[in-house]
């Protein structure tokens, strides 16, 4: 029995971490790329005009956005399953 | 001619438009979610990741400010001669962001305070309040390149 608690205390850490390393990944994507994409492409890509420049860090972020969207609201699809497994499982060990 | 055209006291303008487009309207909505977030986490930590992302807006409102920010100092020649028109160009431009930033991370800090349980409904809401700051930075856009027209005025 004190197994199965450690068992779920040692999984639900790990997905924590696995949370946090996203959350970190995603907060540094959105530091840096919009405003480094800036400056690259006024340099190399637009030569000079700066206003088109502003226009594609402003599509990088929402591309950030977009993505980071994308994967919480498929984390919360996966972790929804999850709790209705557990669910499942629980009245089946009642039996 | 140009010395009425181009005072000395013009880049004040140009720099003041600069400093408007920071937003506080960024801090705002962070701190407010953020409040919600604290109180739902103690409960349903699973739940972190998705209800973050009223956070994550409201940093793309101020990623939005940056841009115009770094776009206007850009355009800033104070040493090359500097029209008072493009001064007060570049401190509309930047007003505007800025104050379209505070509007957009009040709704965005609103919102991310009452956590709802329909995640599909609140990034809804909040997609159309981050427009409002997309608006104020197209217009910001739109007034920056009135500025290129202005550039040989002061010889």
């Amino acid at each position: 029995m004190s197994d199965q608690i450690a068992a779920a205390k040692a999984s639900e850490q790990a997905a924590s971490r696995a949370a946090l390393i996203k959350l970190v990944f995603f907060a540094a994507t959105l530091i840096i790329l919009p405003i480094s994409s800036y400056f690259f492409t006024e340099k190399y890509v637009w030569s000079g005009n700066s206003n088109y420049a502003a226009i594609t860090a402003i599509c990088a972020a929402n591309i950030v956005l977009i993505a980071y969207i994308v994967v919480s609201v498929m984390e919360d699809k996966q972790s929804f399953k999850d709790a209705e497994e557990k669910k499942i499982s629980e009245t089946k060990k009642e039996r | 001619m140009p010395a009425d055209l181009c005072p000395p006291y013009a880049p004040f303008f140009g720099f003041a438009g600069v400093a408007s487009a920071v937003t506080a309207g960024a801090a705002f909505g962070t701190a407010k979610a953020g409040i919600g977030i604290a109180g739902l986490g103690t409960f349903k930590p699973e739940l972190i990741m998705r209800s973050l992302v009223p956070v994550v807006m409201a940093g793309i409102i101020a990623v939005y400010g940056l841009v115009v920010s770094v776009l206007i100092a850009g355009n800033l020649t104070p040493s090359k001669g500097y029209p008072l028109a493009a001064g007060f160009i570049h401190l509309g431009a930047g007003l505007s962001c800025g104050m379209t930033g505070i509007a957009a991370g009040y709704a965005i800090g609103h919102v991310g305070d009452s956590v709802t349980t329909s995640v599909v409904g609140m990034i809804l809401i909040l997609i159309f309040a981050e427009v409002l700051g997309l608006y104020g930075l197209i217009v910001a856009l739109l007034m920056n390149t009135k500025v290129t027209a202005l550039v040989d005025v002061c010889n």
